[in-house]
């Protein structure tokens, strides 16, 4: 009888497996379940794909953006409304990954494993989120555009609010058009150009190898150089410019006409190691994040073994370079804000079903991009462009500081990419923008217009 | 055998009583609910409810007074789980809870006239042969005229009424290994054991039952250790892999293609994954608490009071629920093993401990494998999913765990004395 009790002992083994598997299932649960729950086919939280589980989100004006209604998804009462901010809300079907509805998805239920879904069920919607974004400001982003591909960006360069991001194409989730997926019209849709595109920056990278020119060439604003309509290097083909500046185009006028002889000399002076160094303290080839969670395209930058001319190139923003345009907006948020570049943020609110205002932790951390003197001194030079050449009473009241690129894909001048950087120098009005016009001809002509249009309706 | 009278264990007496109470009102409770639960009140659901607790009451009354037992806790936890079996089962599918009820009324008439049966251990002695040839045959037939339904060929119907042969044959292997070993631990009665399990297990292996073949093995390895541990022990556990080896074998290509999905359910969600993921998401939504009965989707999901109630029930009573709700197959297992302890001859405690390991592995197989953290095999809850068959089985199972429990026979010999 002994013996049979102690071979008892497989039965034991069982229900102890029995019970580890019982604690197995109940830690994946606490892992993961809030992963399990935010699957496309869970009833609770979706319907037909669409996230019917999310509470509102609104703008910075309390303006609905997007709420769930009797178990539908209703988008903004506006047209105009629901094109603009479909890119930072999000599309019914999330193919749009960087949209809040798709990076917040967990948050805006308000789902938790210890209840579940029940409060959705109860409540029928999920946590509110209001944004940072103005409508008012997308939307005249939106009808600048007037069409055309491209994205303008606006942020709050002290607290990293991010004001305005509108990108083109988009299209009505209330009337979503027969060839969407088919038109070369809606080509990159589902794109938020602003975070996502891999743009060509043209010019614009003229501030990027003018900061390392100043934070490694003491005597760079003695120096002159000759610009003869092109520059031919000791090794390679000839990088020409738009222009022939003459014999002797000194640093604040070679930036301000963006003398690409100048700038490619000045690029191969420097070399791959400081160009390399300053572009990454920069931010290009790092992603950015925003409030915590939505990632843009980290930029691609490589000088590593390249030969003069191609140096020289890269130094003007051609080369082999890739950006987001958000990067841009970043370096001259930077700029604006003494060097340091503050966290950029979309999400200003949260609240429970219940009207509680939830506490969320956003990263609030500052980058030292550069010294306060550099930023100082490319700030005048900015300020310089917009003054001698760009012209002060084309922006007025701005108090703009600004650079322009017209970034070259091919020999087709038409294929230009516009593009049109900067900030307000305005206390009251700490804003930077990027706009990047696909398909524009000149970054000055054709973007800055739009630029200036935004910023008016941004200050008044 | 020993001579030496057995004392019951002395453990503070539980008032059944009081535990009924609390269990009639928890059940009449749910059922309501679930009755509720729909567009219209499902009358069904909370009848057979209220039928079942009506059941309850006659049982525990007659045996109380009738035949003075006390000890209840294994039929409680066996009500408990039928009831939240047809309460779940009620709110799904109305129309199926009087036969779930009729089910369950007709296992616990199997359990007690198993539990008289097994009082009577020379008779069970005698009985062994006939049950073992009982269930070779139906096997047999289930082998013949089986039909193929999902891809296990494990149903027959006569006369109307379809069974689960498999289910049965649970019983009498359970029986036949207990009471041929107990006899005389001689080299033939082993053999001829393993000779029945062998045959036991090929025949659900032609009819592709690859869940119950599992049991049947896990339980087979059970019954040999239990027996005598020198060289025979050896002999059985070779025996053992090359069944293992066997089902392995035979079933390769349908072993694959689970093992393909196994632990990579959210790659197939819309084909082989798709009861596991529906379980999982069901468990995340329902949170510790549920959403309530009749609110969440697993029910929607095919299988859902079989394979997949484990997530209905997760998902709507809560998590919690659903853990504690399992946790009971570990309190019959815990309850066979202390019984075993004290059991009037081997016999019983081969018996007790083989049933509770049957039970608690098919628990184990189900819940697991919908969960994706074993293999699906597509076996159900023992009481509480769907079944006719199955549930009078479980129950039948549950009485060797009933009769190893002094308790049983000692109030019922007192009752003769007097």
């Amino acid at each position: 009888m002994k013996m049979i009790t102690k071979r008892g002992i497989f039965l034991w083994i069982l229900s102890a497996l029995f019970v580890a598997g019982i604690v197995f299932l109940t830690v994946s649960f606490v892992t993961h379940g809030d992963e399990w729950a935010m699957k496309r086919y869970n009833r609770h939280l979706y319907s037909n794909g669409e996230l019917i589980g999310a509470g509102t989100i609104y703008d910075v004006n309390d303006k609905v953006l997007a709420e769930t209604k009797d178990g539908d998804r209703i988008y903004s009462s506006n047209k105009t409304t629901r094109k603009s901010t479909l890119h930072i809300v999000g599309d019914p079907k999330n193919f749009i990954s960087t949209g809040v509805q798709s990076v917040f998805d967990s948050k805006l239920t308000g789902y938790n494993i210890m209840f579940g879904v029940y409060n959705i069920e109860r409540y029928g919607k999920g946590n509110d989120m209001k944004l940072t974004i103005d409508s008012d400001i997308c939307n005249a982003a939106y009808k600048a555009l007037d069409g055309r591909k491209g994205t303008i960006g606006i942020v709050n360069y002290k607290t990293g609010d991010i004001v305005c991001a509108v990108s083109s194409p988009s299209y009505d989730v209330n009337n979503v058009p027969d060839n969407l997926d088919t038109s070369e019209q809606y080509e990159g849709v589902y794109i938020n150009r602003l975070l996502s595109a891999h743009y060509v920056p043209g010019s614009t990278f003229k501030l990027v190898t003018a900061i390392c020119a100043i934070e490694n060439i003491p005597d760079i604003y003695e120096r002159t150089w000759v610009c003869n309509g092109a520059y031919k290097p000791e090794k390679g083909v000839e990088i020409t410019c738009n222009a022939n500046h003459g014999g002797s185009i000194n640093f604040k006028n070679a930036l301000a006409k963006s003398c690409n002889s100048a700038f490619a000399q000045i690029a191969i002076e420097l070399g791959e190691e400081k160009l390399n160094a300053t572009a990454k303290e920069l931010g290009i080839g790092s992603k950015i994040t925003i409030s915590g969670a939505i990632n843009s395209y980290e930029g691609k930058f490589n000088v590593e073994n390249a030969a003069d001319d191609l140096l020289g190139w890269t130094g003007i923003g051609q080369g082999e370079t890739r950006i987001a345009p958000i990067t841009m907006l970043r370096i001259v948020s930077a700029i604006a804000n003494g060097g340091e570049a503050v966290s950029f943020n979309i999400v200003d609110d949260f609240a429970n079903q219940a009207g509680k205002a939830l506490n969320i932790t956003l990263p609030t951390n500052k980058v030292t991009m550069m010294t306060p003197e550099t930023a100082s001194q490319i700030k005048t030079m900015m300020r310089y462009n917009v003054t001698e050449h760009y012209g002060d009473s084309r922006y007025p009241g701005l108090n703009l500081c600004a650079k322009s690129g017209t970034a070259q894909i091919d020999s087709n001048e038409n294929h230009n990419i516009a593009w049109f950087v900067g900030f307000m120098d305005d206390e009251s009005n700490p804003y930077a923008f990027v706009v990047v016009v696909e398909n524009g001809n000149s970054g000055s002509q054709t973007a800055g217009p739009i630029a200036n249009k935004i910023l008016q309706k941004l200050v008044s | 055998m020993s001579l030496k009278r057995k004392k019951a264990p002395r453990v503070k007496p539980i008032n059944n009583f009081l535990l009924l109470f609390v269990l009639s009102a928890f059940q009449v409770i749910t059922g309501f609910v679930a009755a509720a639960c729909g567009e219209q009140f499902e009358a069904k659901a909370i009848i057979a409810l209220l039928c079942l607790v009506a059941t309850e009451w006659v049982y525990l009354l007659v045996f109380f007074i009738f035949f003075h037992r006390r000890n209840f806790e294994l039929e409680l936890i066996a009500f408990f789980l039928s009831g939240v079996g047809l309460v779940t089962i009620g709110s799904v599918y109305p129309d199926s809870a009087f036969k779930q009820y009729f089910m369950v009324l007709a296992g616990i008439i199997a359990f007690t006239f198993l539990v008289f049966l097994l009082g009577n251990v020379d008779l069970c002695m005698k009985l062994r042969l006939p049950a073992a040839a009982a269930a070779l045959l139906l096997l047999l037939v289930n082998i013949v005229i089986a039909r193929a339904t999902n891809g296990a060929r494990n149903w027959i119907t006569i006369g109307g009424i379809t069974f689960q042969p498999s289910e049965l044959v649970k019983i009498a292997f359970i029986f036949v290994g207990a009471a041929t070993l107990e006899k005389i631990q001689t080299s033939k009665n082993i053999f001829a054991f393993i000779g029945f399990s062998l045959a036991c297990v090929g025949s659900l292996i032609i009819i592709k039952d690859f869940g119950t073949a599992l049991i049947f093995f896990v339980t087979f390895l059970i019954i040999a250790f239990m027996n005598s541990g020198d060289i025979k022990t050896i002999i059985l556990a070779v025996a053992s892999a090359v069944m293992g080896g066997a089902i392995v074998l035979k079933y390769k290509s349908y072993v694959m293609r689970r093992f393909a999905v196994y632990r990579h359910v959210w790659e197939y969600p819309y084909d082989q994954g798709l009861q596991q993921t529906r379980v999982l998401v069901g468990i995340a939504s329902g949170g510790l608490f549920g959403v309530g009965i009749g609110n969440g989707y697993v029910r929607y999901v095919y299988a859902p009071v079989s394979d997949s109630i484990f997530g209905v029930i997760c998902e709507e009573w809560g998590f919690i629920f659903g853990i504690l709700l399992v946790l009971s197959f570990v309190a019959i297992a815990v309850s066979a093993l202390v019984n075993s302890i004290a059991a009037r001859s081997t016999f019983y405690s081969i018996a007790a401990v083989a049933g509770a390991t049957l039970l608690l592995f098919q628990c184990a197989l189900n819940i697991f494998g919908i969960t994706d953290i074993l293999p699906l095999t597509g076996v159900t809850i023992p009481f509480v999913s769907l079944g006719g068959t199955s549930m009078i089985s479980c129950w039948a199972v549950l009485a060797f765990i009933k009769a190893a429990d002094v308790r049983t026979y000692n109030y019922l010999g007192g009752a003769k004395k007097k």
